[in-house]
């Protein structure tokens, strides 16, 4: 069962076609790699399922609705979260706060339970503030709660990222590179949080540049060239895909 | 209670004394007027403090809360808090309209539009004589009566500071509340806050009404206050005034708005000095500027550093800041 | 009718070039400050009052005295930026602290110039020709300054884009402009380029302050928002990055104001830049300055 489906999506920007009629899967309860050289359209594709950038034309269809044009907090209510190339934090909020205000969405309370403070509003507020923390416990850093981010390692702030994605409680989970610029420590740390997403049950869509990160997760495969599906299949399949190989050599003799 | 809130109590009770150790006329009107300016700035210490969104425009929203009620108890012979809701009504429609530009602009050109928007106001007031009285201004606005009598301005006083209160109380739930934490989200970073799920456009539907609303109740208020409304009470020049008082008290700080209303308000008039009158807007104008390029956290950080030294309270060790 | 919508045209296209120079002031500020200097638009009015001065008061030679009201007003940019914008950075104030603190800046200079020259409207000589008589040429009266701001404007914009291209500073300047941190790596002193982005801009508003004289006399209306509006709703059409179009968006409100009071109350002349301004912004694409 695919969780997720696009149909012919495709983007311009001016003259260039960033995504190219690009039709694939995401299985649900799967890790699914998104991979190809740089600029073959992998953020966008990102951008395009959580709603940040309107498609050209095209369609994507989650849990069997079209999700096409959803404004981005919508596409998050439904339950897809993401997070970004370039990280983006809350920078003058901490760290709990980062995770606990994408908690918003689970709220019942209203203006009205928060001006006269009702009970609604603080137990919801407990629960919600429990839940960041166990969050920010699962990729370590309870430790840091109060601390502002600009004051965290950078591999921290891409856990704190991930955790911010996980407290709408996503199904999907868009993640794009979030091994970039990380030493090795925090390379295995990431690797193993991806792991344990499925086990939580939660599909992912994985863009990534390592090739081992890669092969050591993912079950199925999608690779971008221009824009365009350009193979698919399970990692083993792929790494012997002549075209794939062609692409990547190509690219880096540019 | 802790020695803290023991000495915030200590100098709100000197302050609500002020108009009963002086009764120079003059001192407490302004006092009035003071208040009614903290009210705006503290709709524009959430606009933009806590919110991220800019507004060069709210005289609009003052004017328009001060002709609302003016011309609705006037026309209508209702009683003055029939006209206050009808312009936080008015101004709430409105402030929503305001909003709308603010899902697709921030920063410089969302001022340039509330600054248009703004001069469009006062162009109309001007204009629309028929109902404003143009530039003759608006005369006969009933005042607030209690028992059959006009309040005195010390009743006034009181009034407009229970007003404030109300206000402060508002915003600092909200502020405190997942709302204020959205509001954050949204200032520190639009995209990333959708995509946590957050309806930003709500959240500055929501925000921008609010602070329109603050300024449309001063406004009214103001209207039956002076009972005599002219245009120039709300050029373009207020409505930059306004965004001063909120920069000087503090934009990211609860009681920016409340310190910042009272000290814009309050330095012109100490440099009001006799035989320097001419010199005197210019004082104040420097006075402003310097305290801007000096502290452009404001005075409220301050404030609450000097308290909390009185106190005793380390500012290391203390208990987490609300901000 | 034709006759008058040639003179409106001519007239239009003259003040319009004027609120163009003065957004092409902000462009210019703007591209290597990333800010929006609110008393940009008192450059305009100390420019006006301080070449009435050196031309009215103490008799000096037009030119003469219009050249060095530039000058003074570029070093009035440089106190600014020495006093304003520098202080601000170091306590690092945002935005909005510059909107803020410029704003009492003007402020305050109106009130300056209410100090050191009263606050009555005061005529400019006529440099430019007597308005009474205006260039006929058919049944089309032209006034003779809508020639020399032509005039003015054609060789003020043939200088500066020869001192874009040809000279170092020039060349220097925008690359700055473009790309801030790409320039420091070139070895260009960023901090000498942005002295003289405050200098150019306050320079040039003065200059537009000056030729608008005779329509709007030496008056603190030439300090006011309205006039400062329209110059920063000439950058907007020019994007904020593109100094000739800002001056093309400037000849786009004088005409458009022109042909509204031919039409219609001339109170709503003021009206007509703030919707073109907001229409302008909220109808173009998404853009985030
Ligand atoms: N906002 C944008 N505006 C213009 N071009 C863009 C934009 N975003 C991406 N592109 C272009 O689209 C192409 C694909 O970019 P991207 O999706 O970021 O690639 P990848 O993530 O695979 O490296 C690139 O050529 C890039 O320059
Ligand atoms: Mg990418």
């Amino acid at each position: 069962m695919a969780i997720l489906k696009t149909e012919n999506l495709t983007r311009r920007f001016g003259g260039l076609v960033a995504v190219n009629n690009l039709s694939f899967e995401i299985p649900e309860g799967k890790i699914t790699g998104l991979i190809g050289p740089n600029g073959s359209g992998k953020s966008t594709t990102i951008n395009l399922i959580s709603g940040v950038l309107p498609a050209s034309s095209g369609n994507v269809e989650y849990m069997g609705k079209r999700i096409t044009g959803y404004a981005p907090h919508m596409v998050a209510r439904m339950g897809i979260s993401r997070t970004y190339q370039q990280i983006r934090l809350f920078e003058k909020m901490t760290v709990l706060e980062n995770v606990y205000v994408a908690r918003n969405l689970m709220y019942k309370s209203n203006l009205a339970d928060v001006l006269i403070g009702s009970k609604r509003l603080s137990s919801e507020d407990k629960a919600n503030e429990k839940k960041a923390m166990e969050l920010l416990e699962l990729v370590g850093l309870a430790d840091k709660a109060d601390e502002l981010p600009k004051n965290l390692p950078y591999g921290y702030r891409r856990f704190l990222e991930i955790a911010r994605a996980l407290a709408t409680e996503p199904k999907l989970l868009l993640l794009d590179e979030p091994a970039a610029g990380m030493n090795r420590d925090e390379f295995m740390e990431v690797m193993d949080l991806v792991r344990r997403l499925r086990a939580m049950d939660i599909s992912v869509l994985l863009v990534e540049h390592t090739m081992e990160f890669v092969e050591a997760v993912v079950d199925h495969v999608v690779v971008l060239n221009f824009g365009q599906k350009l193979a698919e299949g399970t990692f083993a399949q792929i790494e012997k895909d002549p075209q794939v190989i062609e692409a990547y050599l190509g690219k880096e003799e540019l | 209670m802790n020695r803290k809130s023991v000495i915030m109590l200590v100098i709100l009770a000197a302050f609500l004394a002020i108009p009963l150790v002086d009764s120079n006329q003059y001192h407490i009107y302004m006092l009035d007027r003071a208040l009614l300016n903290a009210m705006i700035a503290s709709g524009l210490v959430a606009l933009t403090g806590l919110a991220g969104q800019m507004s060069l425009g709210h005289a609009a929203f003052y004017g328009i809360g001060a002709y609302a009620s003016a011309i609705v108890t006037k026309t209508f012979g209702v009683p003055v808090i029939v006209g206050v809701i009808s312009a936080a009504v008015l101004c709430l429609v409105i402030g929503m309209l305001l909003s709308i530009p603010s899902f697709k602009l921030s920063g410089f050109y969302l001022s340039l539009v509330t600054i248009s928007f703004g001069n469009i106001v006062w162009t109309v007031i001007v204009n629309w004589y028929s109902l404003t009285g143009g530039s003759l201004g608006l005369l006969g606005i009933q005042p607030i009566r209690i028992a059959g009598r006009a309040i005195t301005r010390t009743e006034f006083f009181y009034l407009a500071a229970a007003v404030l209160a109300l206000i402060y109380f508002v915003t600092t739930r909200m502020a405190r509340s997942y709302i204020g934490r959205g509001l954050r989200a949204v200032r520190d970073d639009e995209m990333a806050a959708e995509t946590a799920g957050i309806d930003t456009k709500r959240l500055k539907l929501l925000v921008f009404s609010l602070s329109a609303i603050y300024a449309g109740i001063a406004g009214a208020l103001y209207a039956h206050l002076s009972t005599f409304l002219s245009p120039e009470s709300f050029v373009q020049a207020e409505s930059a005034n306004f965004v001063a008082m909120s920069v000087v008290g503090g934009i990211r700080h609860m009681l920016g708005g409340t310190i910042g209303g009272l000290a814009v308000t309050m330095i012109p008039e100490m440099l009001r000095v006799k035989g320097w009158e001419i010199y005197y807007l210019m004082g104040s104008s420097l006075a402003i500027l310097v305290l801007v390029i000096m502290l452009p956290n404001g005075l409220a950080p301050s404030f609450e550093k000097f308290i909390d030294r009185l106190a005793g309270i380390d500012r290391k060790s203390g208990k987490r800041q609300v901000k | 009718m034709l006759s008058i919508w040639i003179q409106n045209a001519v007239s239009g296209v003259a003040i319009g070039l004027l609120y163009g120079l003065i957004g092409l002031g902000v462009v210019l500020f703007f591209q290597t400050t990333n800010l929006l200097n609110f008393a940009h638009i008192s450059s305009a009015m100390l420019g006006a009052y301080l070449c009435y001065m050196f031309n009215v008061t103490l008799h000096l030679p037009f030119v003469l005295a219009m050249v060095l009201a530039i000058i003074l007003v570029a070093c009035y940019g440089l106190l600014l930026k020495r006093f304003v914008y520098e202080p601000l950075a170091k306590r690092e104030g945002g935005r909005l602290e510059f909107i803020i603190a410029t704003m009492m800046l003007s402020v305050f200079l109106l009130n300056a110039v209410i100090v050191l020259w009263g606050g009555v409207p005061k005529p400019f000589p006529n440099v430019f020709g007597d308005p009474a008589k205006p260039l006929i040429i058919g049944s089309v009266a032209i006034q003779t300054h809508s020639l020399w701001v032509l005039g003015y404007v054609t060789v003020f914009v043939i200088a500066l884009q020869s001192f874009f291209t040809k000279t170092m500073t020039g060349k220097s300047l925008r690359a700055v402009a473009q790309n801030q941190g790409a320039a420091r790596l070139m070895g260009i002193d960023v901090e000498k380029m942005l002295t003289i982005s405050f200098m150019l801009s306050t320079g040039i508003t003065a200059l537009a302050g000056i030729l608008l004289a005779p329509a709007y006399f030496v008056s603190l209306d030439l300090g006011g928002g309205i006039i400062g509006i329209k110059g920063f709703a000439a950058a907007v059409v020019g994007r904020m990055n593109k100094p000739y179009v800002a001056l093309l968006g400037g000849v786009l409100i004088g005409l458009a104001e022109n042909f509204v009071v031919l039409y219609a109350s001339s109170v709503y002349r003021d009206v007509i830049t703030f919707a073109f301004l907001i229409l302008f912004l909220v109808v173009r694409k998404k853009a985030e300055v």
